[in-house]
């Protein structure tokens, strides 16, 4: 492949990927991500490189180290200028950013080297061993992408039953009172609500793990302002320990 | 070079095995642990030191090494932050994905919005692929790993022409204490630092290149200078000290070829020797200059915050080596946490060891690299940059000058590497009589100055996930305190001025979304939280320091505070409660008629005090 094509493929590549993102916003993760990434961290950086080193006499250790050392400085001052600017931080902002700089980048390339070495084919790099630095990267790079697959959201040691009571005062005047179960295998609660000891409200009802319940409380003439509404959550199988909140209602 | 990445897979899951037994049930699995960390480098260390490698196998090896290491950092938690600054950053790139826009606040660690380059790129990463910020920020930590390596062993590359010892410096760069967690977090110094090296290395690159490629290697490294400068403040001002060092060495070392030159030979005229000066100087002069004014100018008009926060940690530290050294204070007792807890005698052994290995392969490195060639300006920089690593190591006998002593090594570790790497070689390239026993004893150094520099950069409270002690631990990673921090982030207003224990604390202000109280605020959160019940001077703090919420954790009710403390990290000045906190301190909030229990999950309760405010 000769050095003209080399630059036609990274602006190519930089346009494809631009459209594919700006169309895919919403899209599905696996195919942002496949695009997304040699976006963000390498096609920049490559483009600034074959600016840099048009007879590419650096070899490719060092081709890789300033792709990607330069890529994650262009992403940083583009995500810097775009958030100045009144659009702010946004991804079709970045998109577009970075498609225009590493296609400016690629046409300077382009512009910038004379037309013999443009027609020429880089210096042969091949390596009997590149083939296995690649097998052992791409290892290594799918075990830390199904970790972090496996491992999205909030990690959790997995101990314990965690089931919560909340109540907060309400805009309306009363109070909001929930309970969410986290990860406790029982399903089978009872709320009870009181003020000053009399009972408002009390309640029985199933929450799975992962479910969870919202009571509100409206506010009526019998509620005093003196005391605070108290809840108590109890687990009907009593493998969870009582979970009690008390709510100032708002004054 | 398939064996080391075997052993490295292999290393890898025994660390897995090691801290899933000891996260679940608290069982000791240190010895496992430690196996399948030593399974990681000694394999790599024997072929890089004995082992026919090609100069791109050796990278691979290397790259293999950091990448297996850095899946310790993330088996520790999987799928979360659990490092305490990882949560200050998180807490910046959450304000920057929120509200789209830079500079914003950090309760939890001021300056970091005003150096936004690492959660500038994670935005752009998670806005363009819709990756979590976990998942996110893990990706872009893992490409700082392989450019620290890369970069790193270019630079080293560049240095001493042999890719043996340049791979063996960079695997050596290893054994710095904090390349195993703290420089594997998501935290600004780990994306800076290997934006530093890379630059570094396109300027040396440059300096031994001509005419357009010269120009634009400059051009290059001044990128990843500006980047720096917008990343990270101390890993910026070490960056362009050392360019500058370099620049004037560079000078130095010119100007005397020219004298010794015009002795011998007609030298040229005075404008053609300035240009010659200016051409020898890295990134052509300029480039040390632009970081000079890039550093001064950030700091002046954006930054300025840096100032007041990296001072007193600074004062502080050379203020109690001075006081040790006149015999007026106490010094720190070495391999024992602050709050007590000592090593185990073996790790001292090594711990000492190591020290007594890298303290004896200085010299002899030196003597090496002074036989063996005339060396560059920047390698006779390395050289003696090396000797600062016996002076960090009287930092670690101050008790508030050890944290800078400790992260400073992620930078005097690269000439240090570089020297040891020398010193070994003086070893390894000697013909004896009994080789394989030369092999073993340098196998056994190289291992040594490795688990050394884990000792050094972990306790072994810390060194593997356990069950949550808030007496131990500075950031809680089990399911009950996300879940309230969660908890908190969906239902409370943002940025509600919190105080908590400083563990809760961190998340609370982070993935919680609140205003973690501090001293910076003028509220004394442990004279408040430690005091047994709450009276007028209590009232005084909650309606002076306008405090909206407290969190009440129970798991702090008898447990000693390992670490030095729970609150603050002077909070016996204003309480001593003795051993451990009492249950009725903890729960005196339950007693005050105007505050409302919002919230209760079993082992953590959080109040809500706005009526105590006026």
């Amino acid at each position: 492949m000769t050095r003209n094509r080399a630059i036609f493929l990274i602006a190519t590549a930089t346009a494809i990927a631009g459209v594919v993102l700006l169309l895919a916003e919403q899209g599905p993760v696996w195919l942002r991500v496949l695009f997304g990434l040699p976006f963000v961290l390498l096609l920049p950086g490559h483009a600034l490189m074959l600016l840099v080193d048009p007879s590419e006499r650096l070899g490719r250790a060092e081709w890789f180290a300033l792709s990607l050392g330069a890529s994650i400085s262009i992403t940083i001052f583009a995500g810097m200028a775009l958030a100045t600017t009144t659009f702010g931080l946004n991804a079709s902002g970045m998109i577009l950013l970075l498609t225009l700089l590493t296609l400016a980048l690629s046409f300077a390339a382009r512009a910038k080297t004379s037309a013999e070495l443009l027609e020429e084919a880089p210096p042969a790099r091949r390596n009997p061993e590149l083939r296995a630095v690649a097998n052992t990267l791409v290892l290594m790079t799918c075990v830390l992408l199904v970790l972090m697959a496996m491992t999205s959201g909030v990690g959790a040691d997995g101990r314990g039953s965690i089931v919560q009571l909340w109540g907060v005062p309400a805009k309306s005047g009363g109070v909001r009172i929930g309970a969410n179960n986290i990860n406790a295998p029982s399903d089978s609660y009872r709320v009870v609500i009181e003020q000053e000891g009399r009972l408002i409200s009390q309640q029985e009802f199933n929450m799975p793990a992962g479910g969870s319940r919202v009571f509100e409380i409206k506010k009526t003439a019998t509620f005093t302002t003196r005391s605070p509404i108290t809840a108590t959550l109890a687990d009907l199988r009593g493998e969870v320990a009582t979970r009690t909140v008390s709510v100032w209602m708002n004054r | 070079m398939a064996i080391p990445a075997l052993f490295a897979a292999l290393g890898v899951e025994c660390v897995a095995i090691a801290n899933s037994a000891s996260r679940q049930t608290g069982a000791d699995t240190q010895m496992m642990w430690w196996i399948g960390i030593l399974s990681i480098f000694v394999p790599a260390a024997i072929a890089l030191l004995f082992a026919r490698v090609s100069r791109i196998e050796a990278i691979s090896v290397l790259l293999t090494v950091g990448v297996a290491l850095y899946l310790v950092k993330i088996l520790f938690a999987p799928g979360m932050m659990w490092g305490y600054d990882e949560l200050l950053h998180y807490r910046t790139l959450d304000s920057i994905l929120r509200g789209h826009h830079l500079f914003t606040t950090n309760s939890l660690l001021r300056v970091s919005p005003f150096y936004p380059g690492l959660e500038t790129v994670t935005a752009v990463i998670i806005q363009l692929t819709g990756l979590s910020p976990i998942q996110a920020a893990g990706l872009v930590i893992a490409a700082t790993r392989l450019l620290t390596v890369t970069s790193l062993f270019l630079v080293f590359e560049r240095l001493a022409s042999p890719s043996r010892l340049a791979a063996v410096a960079t695997l050596l760069y290893m054994a710095c204490p904090s390349f195993l967690y703290f420089d594997a977090m998501y935290a600004y110094e780990s994306l800076a630092l290997p934006l530093a090296f890379a630059c570094i290395f396109a300027l040396r690159t440059a300096q031994r290149e001509d005419g357009r490629l010269r120009r634009s290697l400059n051009g290059a490294g001044a990128l990843l200078l500006l980047a720096v400068v917008v990343t990270h403040h101390v890993t910026s001002f070490i960056l362009v000290g050392t360019l500058v060092v370099w620049s004037l060495a560079e000078f130095v070392r010119e100007t005397r070829r020219e004298s010794e030159q015009e002795g011998s030979q007609e030298a040229g005229g005075g404008l053609m020797r300035w240009r010659t000066r200016l051409r020898n100087l890295p990134g052509n002069g300029w480039v040390p200059l632009l970081g000079i004014v890039a550093v001064l100018g950030w700091l002046t008009t954006v930054a300025e915050i840096t100032v007041a926060y990296l001072l007193p940690q600074l004062m502080s530290g050379v203020a109690e080596l001075i006081r040790i050294i006149r015999h007026e204070g106490t010094s720190r007792k070495l391999f024992e946490s602050t709050g007590g807890h000592g090593a185990a005698m073996l790790e001292r052994v090594v711990g000492i060891g190591s020290v007594l290995a890298i303290l004896l392969l200085i010299p002899l490195g030196m003597l090496y690299l002074r036989k063996r060639r005339p060396l560059s300006v920047l390698g006779a920089l390395f050289t003696f940059g090396s000797l600062a690593y016996p002076a960090t190591l009287a930092l670690r006998f101050t008790k508030s000058g050890w944290q800078v002593g400790a992260r400073l090594t992620a930078f005097i570790y690269a000439p240090l590497a570089f020297v040891m790497a020398a010193g070994i070689a003086s070893f390894s390239t000697r013909k004896t009589r009994f080789p394989r026993l030369n092999a073993l004893v340098i196998t056994l150094v190289v291992a040594l100055i490795f688990a050394g520099g884990i000792i050094a950069g972990t306790s072994p409270m810390t060194r593997q996930p356990a069950p949550y002690d808030p007496g131990i631990t500075s950031v809680p990673y089990d399911a009950e305190s996300f879940a309230a921090a969660s908890w908190v982030a969906k239902t409370l207003p943002s940025e509600g001025r919190f105080a908590a224990d400083s563990a809760e604390g961190a998340l609370i202000g982070s993935v919680g979304r609140q205003w973690q109280l501090s001293s910076e605020d003028s509220v004394s959160v442990s004279a408040l939280l430690l005091a047994p019940t709450v009276g007028d001077r209590e009232r005084a703090i909650i309606s002076q320091g306008r405090v909206g919420y407290v969190l009440a954790d129970q798991r702090i009710i008898g447990t000693p505070p390992l670490k030095g403390f729970i609150y603050e990290k002077w909070e016996r000045m204003e309480y001593d409660y003795g051993s451990s906190v009492g249950s009725e301190t903890i729960n005196k909030f339950d007693s005050l008629h105007e505050a409302s229990r919002v919230f209760d999950s079993g082992n953590i309760q959080i109040f809500d005090l706005s009526r105590l405010l006026p």
